[in-house]
């Protein structure tokens, strides 16, 4: 405790978060005040600070209060930050497995395919090594045409199978996660309705921390898709987005 | 004989004739106009023709604003008496569920039958139907889940003596006249240590308007002796009452013998977590203040222009430090064609000199032209390189060039040479071509 402190103090003076504000937080959440240290995680957020710890945190407080759905929602803004966080994906399993919605398997080859790196690297990251290697390619192309040296066909065609390989993940992670979102249901329980509108036919309900891939908005109704092709519409207002930001 | 025949022939006229005078068409209709929001309706649609048409072909509307029986039910046939005229009457069911209130349009339906010989082609177009649909009334009981019509319940176990933590089927069959496809399945109340999972539900369309679903459930008792399963509670909205009517089933029995507890059944298996106890409250982690972004910065797409870029750098200083020999070889050739252009040229202002001033001027040009078109710097290097036929022709020339300078020679004689050396040098001009 006393060497968490310290590496607190050491933070805070270097990033300038108050001190007497993480002690709050720290100190509600440990003596079961759940509500305060939800509200001074949050007030963080919207001072512009956003990263793997302070989601993490903010849902833990969640899952304690009972929020799982919004804890879900701050699990996974953190695993974008920190995917291979083996206490989070442990956290993150946990309210998955404690969710009244059981989980079918994703049926799309897409999204299959995006979710392969998901718990390895970060989106930047697999940019970064799709970029590393489509350099490699280009510059082992240019050096095989400026000194026309044979030798290097075996490796150029070594990289190139690689790189389209790593293209392939990179491209289908950047789609889906742009084309496809995932978001959490905060609601304790949602009703899926046929269409946009109440006026339409009631289908199934979704309960707290189910997690859907949006397809489309219209005002305060968003159309989307479950695991096993089963679409409907439901209220905005009652799921939570998955924080991203384009730097 | 001629009389029998003579009668058949005036039968098949009259058919032929009334045939012709009996035009097609075709009609649609619902049960009801004024449904409720997901009541399963019936629309038929009816083809009227002379006879049995082949190969006829419906065109369904969008049907915009209704969900539909995922099974197609099969046409029957029939004939009808309309106005003194027999039909052959084709009938095409559809159910079809309103999905939203208010004023919704079945647009008209096309049946196209196609010409042959026997049958005159014809697109027979119904009517539109306009349905008002009714909301469902807001006292909906808690245990309604969307079923439309009128049903009968039943519910069974597939044993009646269980042990404790052994799993017992329970199914729930429903039957009647409604929109049972779509009726979700019905919540259970059990003790509270029992553990309930829904399973499969199954339906079977038994004609347009009955059929039968049942759902399963896995159960698994906990406790000891004779257990009384509650009755289970089925509610449906009536449309012919308007009312909720909830039914109820018999309660069932169970014996439940002596048996381990029921073990909690995972979805899924949580991974190891270093160590960490799943029970106890998360730590939280230190903070920093650091913004992070998951996505890639936008000066990170710029980068991927990069490497291309150098690649065609060093490509193309490639192709400039070291020319191709073909490039040289095209080059060459332009470069003959020139020096054959100058040669001649010169020839012919050494027609306008003097006789030996012309010789010396013919033996200029030609070692001119060798060392031009053949890229050496020397005449014996340029000669070298020609092959056999062109470098005797050139060599005898510039001998002669070179005697003539100190001969008696005339204009003629320079005229002569000149046109030698033209033919040498298009021996050499073919040879690079």
């Amino acid at each position: 405790m006393r060497r968490f402190s310290i590496v607190l103090i050491v933070l805070c003076l270097l990033t300038g978060i108050t001190i007497a504000q993480q002690e709050t937080a720290v100190t509600a959440y440990e003596r079961g005040d759940y509500g305060e240290a939800i509200r001074i995680y949050r007030e963080t957020l919207a001072g512009g600070i956003s990263n793997a710890a302070l989601h993490t945190n903010l849902g833990h407080a969640y899952f304690q209060a009972g929020q799982t759905g919004q804890a879900l929602v701050h699990y996974l803004t953190a695993q974008q930050f920190a995917p291979r966080d083996s206490t989070l994906q442990a956290q993150i399993a946990r309210v998955r497995a404690e969710r009244l919605n059981p989980v079918p398997a994703e049926g799309n080859w897409l999204i299959i395919m995006a979710d392969t790196t998901r718990d390895l690297f970060t989106l930047t990251e697999l940019g970064w090594l799709a970029l590393g290697l489509w350099s490699a390619f280009f510059i082992l192309l240019g050096v095989g045409l400026r000194w026309r040296d044979g030798r290097l066909r075996f490796t150029l065609y070594v990289v190139s199978g690689v790189l389209l390989v790593m293209l392939a993940l990179f491209g289908t992670r950047l789609y889906v996660d742009m084309q496809q979102p995932v978001v959490v249901v905060t609601a304790e329980r949602t009703q899926v309705m046929s269409g946009p509108g109440d006026d339409y036919l009631p289908l199934f309900t979704l309960f707290d921390a189910a997690e859907i891939r949006v397809l489309e908005r219209r005002g305060e109704w968003l159309r989307f898709r479950l695991p096993d092709d089963r679409q409907g519409w439901l209220r905005a207002a009652d799921v939570g987005y998955i924080a991203r930001s384009l730097g | 004989m001629i009389r029998h025949a003579g009668l058949l022939v005036c039968l098949l006229l009259m058919t032929v004739i009334s045939h012709a005078q009996r035009p097609a068409f075709a009609e649609a209709s619902v049960e009801t106009t004024q449904p409720f929001v997901g009541q399963a309706v019936l629309y038929t649609l009816r083809t009227y023709t002379s006879g049995t048409v082949e190969n006829s072909r419906i065109i369904e509307p969008p049907l915009i604003g209704f969900g539909r029986a995922a099974e197609m039910l099969e046409p029957q046939a029939s004939t009808e008496n309309r106005n003194g005229t027999l039909y052959t009457v084709t009938e095409q069911s559809y159910v079809l569920y309103p999905l939203r209130v208010g004023s919704l349009v079945i647009e008209a339906f096309r049946v196209e039958i196609p010409e042959t010989p026997f049958q005159d082609g014809a697109t027979l177009i119904t009517e539109p139907i306009t349905l008002d649909v009714r909301p469902l009334p807001d006292n909906a009981p808690e245990t309604f889940r969307n079923a439309i019509g009128q049903f009968t319940v039943e519910a069974r176990v597939d044993r009646e003596t269980v042990r404790a933590g052994d799993p017992v089927t329970l199914s729930l069959t429903v039957t009647g006249s409604g929109n049972l496809e779509r009726t979700l399945p019905p919540a259970l109340t059990m003790p509270e240590d029992w553990q309930i999972f829904s399973g499969s539900s199954q339906f079977v369309r038994e004609s347009s308007r009955f059929g039968q679903k049942t759902f399963d459930y896995t159960i698994f008792p906990a406790g000891e002796g004779i257990v009384t399963l509650p009755p289970l509670a089925f509610s449906a909205f009536n449309p012919q009452s308007e009312a909720y009517e909830t039914t109820l089933t018999q309660p069932i029995s169970l014996t439940v013998t002596a048996g381990e507890a029921p073990p909690r059944v995972e979805i899924i298996t949580l991974p190891e977590a270093n160590g960490v106890s799943i029970t106890a409250p998360p730590e939280l982690v230190p903070l920093t203040g650091a913004t992070q972004s998951p996505w890639p910065t936008r000066w990170f797409w710029g980068l991927w222009l990069l490497a291309p870029i150098v690649t065609l750098v060093l490509w193309l200083s490639g192709r400039e430090q070291s020319p191709s020999p073909r490039r040289n070889r095209v080059s060459q050739r332009g470069k003959a064609s020139n020096a054959f252009r100058q040669l001649r040229r010169q020839l012919q202002t050494a027609h306008s000199q003097e006789a030996k001033n012309g010789f010396q001027q013919i033996e200029k040009a030609l070692d001119a032209y060798l060392i031009a078109a053949t890229g050496q710097t020397t005449r014996e290097a340029a000669l070298a390189s020609l092959p056999d036929k062109p470098r005797k022709a050139l060599m005898d020339c510039l001998r002669e060039a070179a005697s003539g300078q100190y001969a008696p020679v005339g204009v003629e004689d320079v005229v002569r040479l000149s046109e030698r050396v033209l033919s040498a040098a298009m021996l050499v001009e073919k040879g690079r071509s």
